[in-house]
C-alpha cells in the first residue's frame, strides 16, 4: 500500500509539473514536452494501481498501452503542426500567435 | 377535414404567393383570406349541427399534432376570419398609396394563418408553434416602415417584450404536459397542474396580452399601419393571451385563478387612466385595448369563461371599427394626434358616425354589441364568489371607458377646423369599415347564439345591467364636457405615459446585470492579483487588527452615509427611466457583459488555458460542496 | 466473435471507406476519392438506419450498439457527405485535395466510436480520432492564419486529452476496470469519481466546444477553411456529447452530483456564448460562439439521461436539427463570404439564399415550426422533467438573445445596401448542400414524429 502511494505521488508530481510547463511556457515544442510529462504521470498512475491494487485486471494493462498510443500521435501530429507553424511564419513562439482572438 | 385546413392554409398560401410572385399582392391576400373565411364558415356549420372535425398528424415523438375545430374554436375561427377579411378589404384602399407593400402583405397573411392555426390547435406543441409564428409576423408587421425609426424600435419592443413574457408558455405548457401524460388540449381537469404552471402561463398572456406591466409594446406598435392596428388589437394577438386563458381554464386549480382576476382588475383601472389621458387617438385606443383586455381576464378570474368570450367577440368586432375610423382621419387629416384632429369629425361625417357608432358600443349604450357584453362581464364580476372588489373595478372600468369615448367624441366634434383639401373618395377602405360597423350595430342579433354554439351561455343580471348604464351615461356626459386643460395637468402625465414608476424594473434587473459584469471584472483581476496580494494581506492584517475599535467606527458612519446615497439614487432612477429604458438597460447591460467575454478571449493560448483550469477547479470545488 | 462484427458493421464499412479513400487520394483521384466517400458514408447509414432498434453490446460489453449509436451513424454519415462537398466546393484543386475526404472520414469514425463507448479507452481514443484528424483538416491552407488556428486547437486538445486521461487512470485504478457499467460501482470513493468526471467532462468539453474549454473554438474556425470550420462545430460535438450521455447513463447521482455540475457548464456555454458572439463582425467567429451556445443547449438532453423520457429522443432529434441548420448556414456563408459586410445586400442580389439564411437563423434561435425549435422543444421539457427548470428558464431566455445575436446578420441581409465589389459565385456543391438542408430543416420541424419512424 505505501508502495503504490509513493508511486501516486511522483506521478502526481510529474503531473504537476507537466502542467506547470503546459501553461508557463509560450514555445510550441515546451508545451508538448510538458504534455508528455502529464501522459507519462498516467501511465505511472495506472501501472501502479494495476501492480498494487487490481492484479488481476488485465484492461488497465491494455489502458496503458492505449495511453502510449496518445503520446505517440499526439506526437506525431503535434510536430506536423509545429512545422507548417514554423513555415508559414517563422516561429513557434505562443506569443506571437495572438493574431486570432475577440 | 378539407375545411380545417383550408382554413389555415389558404393565408398561408396566400403569404407564399406574395412573396414568390409579387404581383396583385393585394387581390391575392384577399383572396387567401376568403378561402380561410369560407373554411371557417363549414366549420362553423358542422359546429352548429354538433361536429367536432379533428386532424392528427407527425409531431414530436409521443406528441403528435392535433388540429381541433371545438365548438368554441370554430366559433371564434369564424369572427377572426370575418374580422380579418374585411380590414384587409380596407386595407387595399390604406396601402394603395403606401411604401412596403410586399412586407405589408406577406407579413399580414402569414399573421392570419397563424392566428387561424391557434385557435384551432388541438395539442399545446402547435399553440406554442402558432404563438410564436404570431409573434415573429407581427415583429415583421410592426416594423414594416422600417426606416421610421420609430417603427423599427417599437418592432423590437413588441418582440422582446413578447419574447420575455413567452418564457411562461413554455415552462407552464411542460407543466401540463408533464402533469397529464399527454399534449393534447384536454376539456377536462388534469390532476397536478399546480398554481405556479398556471402563474407561468399567466405571464404569457399578460405578455401577448399587453396586461400591466407588459402594456407599453402595444402602443409603441401604433407605428405600423393602422390595419396593422386593427388587426393586432381586436381578434389577433392580444386576443391570443384571452383564447390561451379560455383553452386552459378547465385545468387551473382554483387559487390560481384570483391571480388571473387581479391583473386583470390591475390593468382595467390603469390603462384605462391611461387612455383618458391620451393626446392621440391612436394611443388612447391601444390604451383602451388593454383596460378592455383586462375585463375579460378579470371575467376568467371570477370563473366566467363565457362573459370573457361574449367580450373578446364583441370588443373584436367594436375595436377594429374603432381603428379603422381613426385611420380613415389619419388619411385624410394626415395626423392622430387630438390638436390636429379637432372638429375633422364635422367634415368627415362618414368615418365619424361610424366612429361615434362603435365609440358608443364599446362604452356600453344598447342595443349596440358593446352593451351586451359588458353586461356580462358586470354580472359576471357581481356574481364572484370571493372577491367582493370585482364589482366595483369592473364598474370603475366602464365608467373610464365612457369618459375617454365621450372626450374622444367632443374633441372630435367640437371646435373647428379649416379643411385642407376635399375628402378623397375611399371606396375600399369604407366597404372594410362599414362592414364591421353594421356587425356593430347588429350585434345583438348573433352574440347570443355564437357563445351558446361554443356551448356556454352568457350570465345576465339586472343590477349589472342598470349600473352599467349608469357608468356609461355618466362617464360619457363626463368626457364630452370636460375641457381640454384638465387632461394636460402636470398629475395627469403620469398616467399618460403609461406609469414611468414601471422604472423599478431598473434596480430589479439592469443592477444585478451590471454587478455581474463588474463582478466578472473583479474576478479576472483578483486572480492576476492574488499571488502578490497574499503576501499583503498578511501584513494588513496585523494592522488591521491593532486598531479594530477605530474601524468599526469608520464603518457604521460610512455605512449610513452610503445607505443614504442609495436612496437618493433609487428615487432618481424611478423618476427617470420607464419599461422603455428596462430594455433599452437589458440591451446595454447584456453588451457589456459581452465585452468582459471577449477580454477573456485574448487569443494567446496559454493564457486562456489557464482560465479553463481554473474553470475546472472551481467546478471540482462546486462538487465537493455537494458531499457536505 | 462474427455477431460481434455484424453488430459493428456500420463502424466497419465507415473505416474501410476511409481506408479506400485514402488509397484512392494517393493515387490522385480526389474526384474518385469524393465519390467513394459519399457511397460508403450512405451504406453505412442505410445500415444503420436497418439496424435501428437493436439495443446490444459487442466485444464484452466495451462497445455499445443502442439508439445513440446508431443514429450517431445515421447523423454523422450524411453529415461528413454534406461537408465535404462543401470542403469539395471550397478546396477544389488545392494540393492534396483528397486528404481532406479521408481526414473527414477518420474524424466521423472516431465520432462514431465515441457515441458507441461502454469503455473508457473508447472514450479517450475515438477523441483522439475525431480531433487528431481535425487538427490536421485545419492546417490544410498551409497559410498563417490557419496553423496559428490549428496550433491552438492541439494545444488546447492535448492538454484537455492529458488532463482527461490523468483523471480518468484514478476512476478506473481505484474501480479495477474500464468498462463504464463497472466504473459506478457505489463503494468507490466518491472523490476519485468526482476528479475523474470533472476531467472526463474537461476531455469532452473540448470537444463539444464547451465553456471553460472553448476557447479553441472561434480562432480555429476563423483560421480554417469555412466548410472545414463546418465540420468541426458538428461532427466531433454530436460524437463527444453521445459519449457523456453514455457514460452518465449508469452513473448514480449518489456518487456524483454530474447533473448539478452539467446544469452549471450549461447555463455558462449558453450565456457566454450568446453574450460574446453579440459583438463578433466575422460571420465564421459569430457562428462559432453560437455553437458553443448551442453546446449548452445540448447538455440539456444529457441531464435528462436517466431521469426523463424525453432525454434521448431529444438528443437525436437536436442532432440531426443542429446538422441541418449549421450546416445550411455555413454553406451559404461559404457562398457569400465571411465578413457581416458580405451579407449587405444580399436580400436583392440573391433572394433566395438570402431567405434560406433567414431561416437557418431563426431555427437556430429555435423559432417555430422549424426544426431547431423541435430539438430545442424537448430539450426544454428533458430539462424540466429531470428537474432542473431552473436549466429550462435560462435556456429559453438564452435563446431570447441568442436572437439579438442572429439578428446582426438578418439585418444587414435585407436593411442595408450593398457595397461595391466582387460578388462570389456558388458552386454546385455549395447549392446543393443550402438547398437540401433548407428543404429538411422545414420539413423535420413539421414531421420530427415521421423522421424518427
Amino acid at each position: 500500500m505505501e508502495l503504490l502511494i509513493t508511486a501516486l505521488i511522483i506521478a502526481a508530481v510529474l503531473f504537476g509539473i507537466g502542467l506547470y510547463g503546459a501553461l508557463s511556457q509560450t514555445n510550441l515544442v515546451m508545451i508538448m514536452m510538458g504534455i508528455e510529462l502529464m501522459l507519462g504521470a498516467s501511465m505511472i498512475n495506472l501501472v501502479a494501481f494495476w501492480r498494487y491494487l487490481h492484479p488481476e485486471a488485465f484492461s488497465i494493462q491494455m489502458f496503458v498501452l492505449i495511453a502510449m498510443t496518445v503520446m505517440a500521435l499526439e506526437g506525431a501530429v503535434g510536430f506536423a503542426i509545429a512545422t507548417q507553424r514554423f513555415r508559414t511564419s517563422g516561429s513557434v513562439e505562443m506569443e506571437e500567435s495572438a493574431e486570432l482572438k475577440g | 377535414m378539407a375545411a380545417i385546413l383550408l382554413t389555415i392554409l389558404a393565408p398561408l398560401a396566400a403569404s407564399a404567393w406574395i412573396i414568390v410572385t409579387q404581383k396583385k399582392i393585394g387581390y391575392a391576400a384577399l383572396t387567401g383570406a376568403a378561402g380561410s373565411l369560407a373554411g371557417s364558415i363549414l366549420l362553423f356549420t358542422a359546429a352548429l349541427n354538433g361536429a367536432v372535425t379533428q386532424l392528427q398528424f407527425a409531431g414530436l415523438p409521443g406528441m403528435p399534432f392535433r388540429l381541433e375545430a371545438t365548438e368554441m374554436a370554430a366559433v371564434l375561427a369564424l369572427v377572426v376570419s370575418v374580422i380579418t377579411t374585411f380590414i384587409f378589404v380596407y386595407a387595399i384602399g390604406y396601402m394603395k398609396e403606401e411604401k412596403g407593400k410586399l412586407r405589408f402583405w406577406s407579413g399580414i397573411t402569414l399573421f392570419m394563418g397563424a392566428m387561424q392555426l391557434l385557435v384551432l390547435a388541438g395539442d399545446w406543441i402547435l399553440f406554442v408553434i402558432a404563438w410564436e409564428v404570431m409573434g415573429f409576423a407581427s415583429y415583421l408587421l410592426i416594423g414594416t416602415w422600417y426606416w421610421k425609426k420609430e417603427a423599427g424600435d417599437a418592432a423590437n419592443k413588441a418582440f422582446t417584450m413578447n419574447r420575455v413574457a413567452d418564457l411562461g408558455l413554455y415552462v407552464g405548457v411542460f407543466v401540463i404536459i408533464l402533469a397529464g401524460g399527454s399534449s393534447q388540449i384536454l376539456a377536462e381537469p388534469v390532476q397536478g397542474v399546480s398554481v405556479v404552471g398556471t402563474l407561468a402561463l399567466l405571464l404569457a398572456v399578460m405578455g401577448k396580452s399587453a396586461q400591466v406591466p407588459f402594456q407599453s409594446w402595444l402602443s409603441a406598435a401604433m407605428a405600423g399601419p393602422t390595419p396593422v392596428s386593427a388587426l393586432l388589437h381586436s381578434a389577433t394577438m392580444v386576443a391570443a393571451g384571452i383564447i390561451l386563458l379560455l383553452k386552459a381554464f378547465p385545468l387551473f386549480p382554483p387559487d390560481a385563478l384570483f391571480w388571473i382576476g387581479l391583473v386583470g382588475g390591475i390593468t382595467i383601472l390603469l390603462t384605462g387612466a391611461t387612455a383618458i389621458f391620451s393626446e392621440d387617438i391612436k394611443r388612447m385606443l391601444a390604451a383602451s385595448t388593454s383596460s378592455q383586455l383586462g375585463f375579460m381576464a378579470l371575467a376568467i378570474g371570477a370563473g366566467y369563461p363565457a362573459a370573457a368570450l361574449a367580450h373578446l367577440i364583441a370588443h373584436a368586432f367594436m375595436k377594429s371599427s374603432l381603428f379603422l375610423g381613426a385611420g380613415i382621419f389619419q388619411h385624410e387629416m394626415h395626423s392622430t394626434n387630438y390638436e390636429k384632429l379637432k372638429g375633422s369629425g364635422k367634415k368627415l361625417k362618414l368615418a365619424f358616425s361610424g366612429f361615434a357608432v362603435s365609440g358608443l358600443a364599446l362604452a356600453g349604450i344598447p342595443p349596440l354589441i358593446g352593451f351586451w357584453s359588458k353586461d356580462a362581464i358586470l354580472t359576471a364580476g357581481l356574481q364572484a364568489d370571493p372577491a367582493s372588489w370585482y364589482f366595483p373595478a369592473v364598474l370603475i372600468g366602464a365608467f373610464f371607458t365612457a369618459i375617454y369615448m365621450g372626450r374622444a367624441f367632443g374633441i372630435l366634434w367640437k371646435g373647428h377646423s379649416e379643411p385642407e383639401e376635399k375628402p378623397k373618395k375611399l371606396p375600399w377602405m369604407h366597404l372594410g369599415y362599414l362592414t364591421l360597423i353594421s356587425a356593430v350595430i347588429a350585434g345583438w342579433l348573433f352574440l347570443d347564439p355564437l357563445v351558446e354554439t361554443s356551448g356556454f351561455s352568457i350570465p345576465k343580471n339586472n343590477i349589472a345591467m342598470i349600473s352599467g348604464l349608469g357608468a356609461a351615461f355618466l362617464g360619457l356626459a363626463a368626457g364630452w364636457f370636460a375641457t381640454a386643460p384638465i387632461f394636460k395637468t402636470q398629475v395627469w402625465m403620469f398616467f399618460r405615459d403609461n406609469y414611468p414608476v414601471a422604472g423599478g424594473y431598473t434596480n430589479v434587473i439592469v443592477q444585478p446585470f451590471q454587478m455581474l459584469a463588474t463582478g466578472a471584472n473583479l474576478i479576472e483581476q483578483f486572480l492576476l492579483q492574488s499571488v502578490f496580494e497574499i503576501g499583503k494581506a498578511f501584513l494588513m492584517l496585523a494592522r488591521w487588527l491593532a486598531n479594530v475599535p477605530d474601524r468599526a467606527m469608520a464603518f457604521v458612519i460610512d455605512q449610513i452615509g452610503t445607505f443614504n446615497l442609495n436612496i437618493g439614487q433609487w428615487s432618481q432612477i424611478t423618476d427617470d427611466r420607464g419599461i422603455v429604458e428596462w430594455i433599452a438597460g437589458l440591451v446595454a447591460s447584456i453588451q457589456r457583459l459581452g465585452q468582459y467575454g471577449r477580454n477573456i478571449q485574448s487569443g494567446l493560448v496559454h493564457r486562456e488555458l489557464a482560465w479553463s483550469v481554473y474553470g475546472m477547479i472551481l467546478a471540482l470545488i462546486i462538487l465537493s460542496l455537494t458531499y457536505l | 466473435m462474427a455477431t460481434d462484427l455484424l453488430n459493428i458493421s456500420p463502424q466497419l464499412i465507415v473505416l474501410s471507406t476511409t481506408v479506400i479513400v485514402l488509397c484512392l487520394e494517393m493515387a490522385r483521384l480526389p474526384r474518385a476519392a469524393l465519390w467513394a466517400l459519399v457511397v460508403g458514408m450512405l451504406t453505412a447509414t442505410g445500415v444503420a438506419v436497418d439496424m435501428l432498434g437493436t439495443d446490444t453490446t459487442a466485444f464484452s460489453t466495451t462497445f455499445r450498439v443502442d439508439a445513440l449509436s446508431l443514429w450517431a451513424v445515421i447523423i454523422l454519415g450524411p453529415a461528413t457527405i454534406l461537408f465535404a462537398l462543401l470542403g469539395r466546393s471550397e478546396l477544389k484543386d488545392s494540393a492534396r485535395e483528397g486528404t481532406i475526404y479521408s481526414l473527414m472520414g477518420f474524424s466521423a469514425l472516431g465520432a462514431m466510436i465515441l457515441a458507441g463507448s461502454g469503455d473508457l479507452m473508447f472514450i479517450v481514443l475515438g477523441l483522439l480520432i475525431s480531433t487528431l484528424a481535425g487538427m490536421a483538416m485545419a492546417a490544410h491552407p498551409r497559410n498563417d492564419p490557419s496553423s496559428e488556428g490549428a496550433m491552438k486547437y492541439f494545444i488546447y486538445g492535448s492538454v484537455a486529452g492529458a488532463i482527461m486521461l490523468f483523471g480518468l487512470t484514478f476512476w478506473a485504478g481505484l474501480a479495477g476496470t474500464t468498462l463504464i457499467s463497472g466504473i459506478n460501482n457505489p463503494d468507490l470513493s466518491s472523490y476519485a469519481v468526482m476528479f475523474g468526471f470533472i476531467t472526463l467532462v474537461i476531455g469532452i468539453g473540448y470537444a463539444a466546444s464547451l465553456f471553460p474549454v472553448h476557447f479553441w473554438t472561434p480562432d480555429t474556425f476563423e483560421g480554417a477553411p469555412v466548410s472545414i470550420a463546418a465540420y468541426l462545430s458538428v461532427v466531433p460535438k454530436i460524437g463527444a456529447l453521445f459519449a457523456l450521455a453514455q457514460v452518465v447513463r449508469d452513473l448514480p447521482v449518489s456518487l456524483v452530483d454530474w447533473p448539478l455540475i452539467l446544469a452549471v457548464l450549461a447555463a455558462l456555454s449558453m450565456t457566454f456564448g450568446n453574450v460574446v458572439a453579440l459583438w463578433q463582425d466575422n460571420v465564421i467567429r459569430l457562428l462559432a460562439y453560437s455553437t458553443i451556445a448551442q453546446s449548452g443547449y445540448y447538455l440539456l438532453g444529457v441531464i435528462g439521461v436517466g431521469q426523463s423520457t424525453l432525454a434521448i429522443d431529444s438528443m437525436v432529434v437536436f442532432g440531426v436539427a443542429y446538422l441541418l441548420m449549421n450546416a445550411g448556414a455555413f454553406a451559404i456563408t461559404l457562398g457569400e463570404g465571411t465578413r457581416l459586410d458580405d451579407f449587405k445586400g444580399m436580400g436583392k442580389r440573391r433572394p433566395w439564399q438570402a431567405v434560406g439564411m433567414t431561416i437557418f437563423l431563426l431555427s437556430l434561435v429555435g423559432m417555430p415550426p422549424l426544426a431547431g425549435f423541435a430539438g430545442k422543444f424537448l430539450l426544454f421539457g428533458a430539462a424540466i422533467e429531470s428537474g432542473y427548470s431552473w436549466l429550462a428558464v435560462v435556456a429559453i431566455l438564452n435563446s431570447a438573445i441568442s436572437l439579438a445575436v442572429y439578428m446582426r446578420i438578418v439585418v444587414p441581409i435585407f436593411f442595408q445596401e450593398a457595397e461595391d465589389g466582387q460578388i462570389r459565385t456558388y458552386a454546385p456543391g455549395t447549392s446543393f448542400v443550402w438547398i437540401s438542408t433548407l428543404a429538411l430543416t422545414i420539413a423535420a420541424g413539421i414531421g420530427v414524429q415521421w423522421f424518427l419512424g
